[in-house]
């Protein structure tokens, strides 16, 4: 707990002090170890817990439902409001924002109906941060926070302060979110934040709180193995890929072909060195989901063993996808710029997506997506402004120290650039099946 | 501003993703964001949900040597609820003999995990250090042993109630400002207990509630009906107040011993707010608090003497809290209920 103090104490020079904070953070961060939590995976054990199952309803037949009871009824404001519950439902399953823009139509409908009905205004801040409309859920989630029946719109601000890289705000939402209720959304949120600051032994635990308390209270479906996935994610950060492994199994049990516990599980068996069962995995979500992480993914890793034609094609699917972002700046701007800077394409459009995208969303992962595209357009200075903060409150997920290092690198400074890559690879050694080789090899260099 | 341009140009995406079909088999729009952190909503567990407690003489002309005890869970079974009960919860009646809030009888369900399905369930009857099952059987089936007649399943729901204008302000009977009249609850489905013994069993004058256990803790608990709804936050007559904690939730956990010193306060401040005078909100709290259905078996039963399955307890209540004879929500039960066991009507 000490050294929690002592981060905690550097968190607050960081905040006021971004420049000075640079490194001092991160180092003391990287010195725990995140050994010592070990959460057991969700088994399907109690009946509901398996979302085949015909005893509980898939979004579908709600969405059936909900839409034949508001036909023709344009005052049917609470079969909306659980429609468009519904249609977010469907969002999160299926990754496919079209259902995330039916619930907000299904929601303002509602709200049409009966302005004053709090869950449809909580339902659709929730629905439109998911949109990326940060502003806009903030808008809907200020007046209705004090609300006894706003209590989603309570953990839809938090989330927006968030994204906003506003972590102070997020963390006084999220106590106000637990101390209404030990809920399971209020410990996963909890939890990301304490991923951000770099207390991964911390988000473990809160994480595995949260999940288990989703099962206890009869969650199913995607909804309980998110929890699951969400271990998986801080376990391979943290380069414990057994335990990611475990638990992104237990999400595909809870949520049969669930795409990103797929994904996860594929990036797992690369990092273990098993691409034939990582190209299957990343097959199997990419035609669920085309995501262009995935996909890029997928193209690298059909790299590594030599199909650079079966690449190429994974790549040309991402730069299709490109091409619409260019008018859908919203949804892809950070993936495309990570995808096009990781693989030394169109630095300046990196870099200009990636500032665009930054000024939308401001958190860590922003600044090292814009540090990242910054350094491949050659602009060091600013490539290390942003990496700095990105840095800033300690989080430890190998990217970041990576883009970090290889800044350093660039601008001669090889101490810096020593520790940093040094850092990376001591988290988790196989981060990246593309990237974690150019870092060692780049370490190597300065050796 | 820019998000709402950004809105519009993701459905120009859509059609713009169908010309390019041919170069990459997308099949949907990815998702928004790669990093996923969105929290789900966790899916509420119907199971242990408690939508109604009933107790009543069966019978068109009422049997007063049966009675039966019921109670519904799953809201909206099948569509926001699932369709079977909790194995290992334990799904309460408690009957309350002389009066002090405490059960004297404990009548406790427990299931086992569905297997396609189908459950199997006990019902045990605890009175004292006296414990003996009287009834058990499979889901979807109509038990009957020694006079004791159980069954559990899927249901229409029997309650009615205009939810929407409820809602909406209490805009009832096409008030102003009102929606059009609907019963919300035609049509929905949900798991019903249910459970008729002879009426010898449990006495005459008694106090029933329901309540349901996960893993030892009550998780919660009903007696009279809508009581949660209307006296505790978040109800649509306190618009003012601010939420100290999930009420809900404690009220749930409270067993009725404790409404008085923990709840009178949340119901008197609603009464109050309904435009009664203090004298009758003190009068009418030390009626509705603690939360037990009370009946005497000695007589026909119907709201407020226990509760049948067609009872308008929406009216009564009405009626009750506004101290208005001519109160209602202008609903009318809508449930087609069977002549014999199990009584409540066929599934949707």
């Amino acid at each position: 707990m000490a050294t929690f103090k002592v981060i905690s104490v550097l968190l607050g020079v960081a905040l006021g002090f971004v420049a000075a904070a640079y490194g001092g953070a991160y180092l003391v961060a990287s010195s725990r170890s995140a050994e010592s939590v070990e959460p057991v995976p969700l088994a399907a054990s109690d009946g509901l817990a398996v979302a085949s199952r015909s005893d509980v309803p898939d979004a579908d037949t709600q969405i059936g439902f909900w839409s034949r009871r508001a036909a023709g009824n344009a005052s049917a404001y609470l079969d909306l409001t659980y429609l468009g519950q519904a249609f977010a439902r469907k969002a999160r399953e299926t990754s496919d924002v079209g259902y995330y823009l039916r619930a907000e139509e299904a929601l303002r409908q509602a709200l049409r109906g009966n302005p004053t009905y709090v869950p449809a205004t909580a339902a659709l801040s929730s629905v439109l941060f998911s949109l990326h409309d940060f502003d806009g859920a903030l808008d809907l989630a200020r007046p209705i926070v004090d609300d006894p029946r706003g209590v989603q719109a309570l953990a839809t601000l938090g989330d927006a302060h968030m994204a906003l890289g506003r972590y102070a705000k997020a963390q006084a939402a999220y106590n106000r979110l637990l101390a209404w209720g030990a809920t399971p959304g209020a410990y996963s949120r909890l939890a990301l934040l304490a991923d951000v600051r770099g207390n991964t032994d911390q988000a473990l635990v809160l994480m595995d709180r949260a999940a288990r308390l989703a099962q206890d209270s009869g969650d199913y479906g995607e909804s309980l193995a998110w929890y699951s996935y969400q271990i998986g994610e801080l376990s391979f950060r943290a380069g414990r890929i057994d335990l990611a492994e475990s638990h992104y199994r237990s999400a595909l049990e809870l949520f049969d072909d669930y795409p990103l516990a797929l994904g996860g599980l594929a990036r797992s068996r690369a990092a273990r060195g098993d691409y034939r069962a990582a190209i299957d995995l990343y097959r199997r979500a990419t035609q669920i989901v085309p995501q262009p992480d995935l996909l890029a993914a997928l193209g690298d890793v059909y790299a590594k063993i030599g199909n650079e034609r079966a690449a190429r094609a994974q790549y040309e699917t991402v730069e299709v996808i490109g091409k619409l972002a260019r008018i859908n700046r919203q949804v892809y701007n950070r993936q495309l710029a990570v995808y096009y800077a990781d693989h030394d394409l169109r630095p300046g459009e990196a870099r200009r997506l990636a500032l665009a995208e930054l000024r939308v969303r401001r958190d860590v992962y922003g600044y090292d997506a814009a540090a990242w595209a910054s350094y491949k357009d050659g602009r060091l200075d600013e490539a290390r402004r942003l990496s700095q903060r990105a840095l800033a409150f300690g989080t430890r997920d190998p990217r970041l120290p990576y883009h970090a290092g290889m800044i350093a690198k660039a601008q001669g400074r090889n101490a810096d650039a020593r520790r940093l890559l040094s850092d990376a690879l001591r988290l988790n050694p196989h981060f990246d099946v593309r990237q974690a080789p150019m870092a060692r090899a780049a370490l190597d260099e300065l050796a | 501003m820019r998000a709402r341009h950004a809105r519009k140009l993701i459905r120009i995406e859509v059609l713009g993703l169908f010309a390019v079909a041919a170069v990459a088999a997308v099949a949907a729009i990815p998702a928004v964001s790669a990093d996923h952190l969105d929290a789900p909503t966790t899916k509420r567990d119907g199971r242990t949900d408690i939508n109604d407690v009933y107790v009543f003489h069966p019978g068109a002309s009422q049997n007063l040597s049966r009675t039966v005890l019921a109670m519904t869970v799953n809201p909206a079974a099948g569509v926001i609820s699932g369709t079977t009960f909790r194995q290992g919860a334990r799904y309460e009646f408690l009957i309350d003999k002389n009066g002090d809030a405490r059960p004297d009888i404990t009548v406790r369900t427990q299931f086992t995990a569905p297997d396609n399905g189908k459950q199997n369930y006990t019902v045990r009857w605890i009175k004292g250090d006296d414990s003996k099952v009287i009834a058990r059987g499979e889901t979807e089936e109509v038990e009957s042993e020694d006079g004791v007649k159980s069954y559990a399943g899927l249901r229409d729901d029997p309650f009615f109630f205009d939810l929407a204008n409820f809602n909406n302000g209490a805009t009832f009977c096409g008030a102003p400002g009102g929606l059009p009249v609907k019963d919300f609850f035609l049509g929905l489905n949900t798991s019903a207990l249910v459970i008729e013994v002879p009426t010898s069993m449990i006495g005459s004058a008694v106090g029933v509630w329901g309540r349901t256990l996960v893993g030892g803790d009550q998780v919660e608990r009903m007696g009279r009906p809508a009581i949660l709804t209307v006296f505790i936050p978040p109800n649509p007559f306190e618009t003012g107040s601010t939420a100290v904690g999930n009420l809900e939730d404690q009220f749930n956990r409270t067993t009725p011993n404790r409404d008085q010193a923990r709840w009178r306060g949340e119901v008197v401040n609603t009464l109050l707010a309904l435009g009664n005078s203090q004298a009758r909100a003190d009068t009418l709290a030390d009626v509705l608090l603690p939360d037990i259905l009370t009946v005497d078996l000695s007589m026909q039963t119907g709201f407020l003497n226990g509760r049948g399955l067609a009872d308008d307890v929406i009216d009564a209540e009405l009626q009750l809290l506004l101290n208005n004879p001519a109160a209602s929500d202008c609903v009318a039960n809508d449930s087609t209920f069977l002549a014999n066991f199990p009584y409540v009507g066929v599934p949707n």
